[in-house]
């Protein structure tokens, strides 16, 4: 019998103590970013990475910049990930282009683009809790205006700006197709 | 308390032991002398979860109760069900809410211990078929967003109630009772948990079911209640204590 409690305690605890489900798994799909991938605007079918890109929120410090996955602020590479607000249905940022580190200098070349969009949150799970998804077709304005400019496709370093897929549901996507030269 | 009672009871039962093998053997030698004979009280015994009432007393966010019962069948099979209520409101990083409704388990008990004279206590395993009724109440929420550039947001209202809800599980028990003066019990079990039916509001899952308490991995649960209870004898039977045969 006193085998039998012993038992039924360490159970009890094992079942108590773990509580694995608490913390969320950095692998389970939460609030996605905005997918942009880059492509060469003389020959839009190839993808092209671009050198020292840096995006900077509005109304943000410049010397805070949005990330790579590696912590970086300069973003070398072909696929671009940006963070949107969850609280308001629009995100600004200017895109920074031979951005230097901590200063911003006369040869850079800078493009403004607002994304408006509609938000949705969903359950997940218990250590999660919810997450943002959105909407760039249900936004009050356009899904993207380059400089302020609602007709404008063409920027001080970008080409061609198009919406590839309104539905910002995962980050295995992409969701804006960038060309530049 | 409670392992003092266990072993005051373990050492009381080994003297009873010793006592009764003496008698056993002078019976023996006189075999005219009639063995006292055992009479074992039946009836409906039904009483409280004394946890409940308590967390309900100092958690502001919890109110619930719970009235067990059990009907001796057998000498050692007994009907026993718990019927009750819980009103809780769960408060996790992620998500808030809370939790009201009503449960019912039915399900029978086997008293595994033999007493000794007229003790009347209980080590007993059992199972139970749990159901509950019960809505969600969706508070506040935290969006969980790995890459928060633009800040930390705090808590989104929920107000959102789902109703209508409800889920089947079966419970495995184990616990102990014992008479503590004239028809009174007191005793503790613990309950392992596993839904069969699990009806969950859209847009949200079921944390929390009154009955099952908090699910772990979606579908496992576990339970514990400490019981006053009160014996209500309907019938006596006698029976004759089995005397172990000597070749």
């Amino acid at each position: 019998m006193k085998k039998i409690f012993c038992v039924l305690f360490i159970i009890g605890f094992i079942l108590t103590g773990c509580e694995k489900d608490d913390i969320c798994d950095p692998s389970t799909p939460t609030t996605p970013r905005l997918v942009i991938k880059l492509y060469d605007f003389n020959n839009p079918s190839v993808t092209k990475r671009i050198n020292n890109l840096k995006i900077v929120g509005d109304g943000i410090n410049y010397s805070n910049g949005v990330e790579t996955n590696l912590g970086s602020q300069f973003w070398t590479d072909s696929l671009i990930y940006i963070p949107l607000r969850v609280n308001q249905d629009v995100s600004k940022f200017r895109f920074i282009r031979f951005a230097v580190q901590d200063t911003l200098l006369a040869n850079a070349r800078v493009d403004t683009l607002e994304f408006n969009y509609s938000r949705r949150d969903e359950y997940v799970s218990r250590a999660c809790g919810f997450k943002t998804i959105f909407d760039l077709n249900g936004g009050q304005a356009d899904p993207f205006i380059l400089n302020n400019d609602e007709d404008a496709t063409l920027g001080n370093w970008i080409r061609n700006i198009e919406v590839e897929e309104t539905n910002i549901n995962d980050e295995n996507e992409t969701h804006i197709n960038i060309y530049f030269l | 308390m409670k392992m003092k009672h266990i072993s005051t009871y373990i050492s009381y039962s080994l003297i009873l032991i010793l006592f009764s093998s003496s008698i056993v053997a002078q019976e023996k030698k006189q075999d005219s002398a009639v063995a006292p004979l055992k009479s074992e009280r039946y009836g409906i015994r039904f009483g409280v979860d004394l946890l409940k009432i308590a967390r309900t007393v100092y958690d502001k966010d919890y109110k619930g109760f719970e009235i067990v019962g059990d009907y001796r069948l057998t000498k050692k099979y007994y009907l026993a069900g718990e019927i009750g209520n819980e009103n809780k409101t769960t408060d996790e990083d992620q998500v808030n809410f809370t939790t009201k409704g009503t449960f019912f388990k039915v399900g029978f008990d086997y008293n595994m211990h033999e007493n000794w004279l007229d003790l009347e206590n209980m080590i007993h395993v059992g199972l139970r078929y749990g159901v509950s009724s019960f809505s969600q109440e969706l508070n506040n929420y935290q969006i969980y967003n790995p890459n928060p550039y633009w800040g930390e947001v705090p808590a989104t209202p929920g107000g959102v109630q789902f109703d209508g809800l409800s889920a089947q599980w079966i419970e495995v028990v184990v616990g102990m009772k014992t008479r503590v003066f004239d028809n009174v019990f007191v005793g503790f079990s613990f309950r392992m948990n596993r839904l069969v039916s699990n009806k969950q509001p859209g847009g949200f899952e079921n944390l929390y079911i009154p009955g099952f308490n908090r699910t772990y991995d979606g579908d496992f649960g576990v339970g514990f209640n400490y019981t006053v209870s009160y014996l209500l004898p309907i019938y006596k039977k006698k029976t004759v204590p089995v005397v172990e045969e000597k070749k």
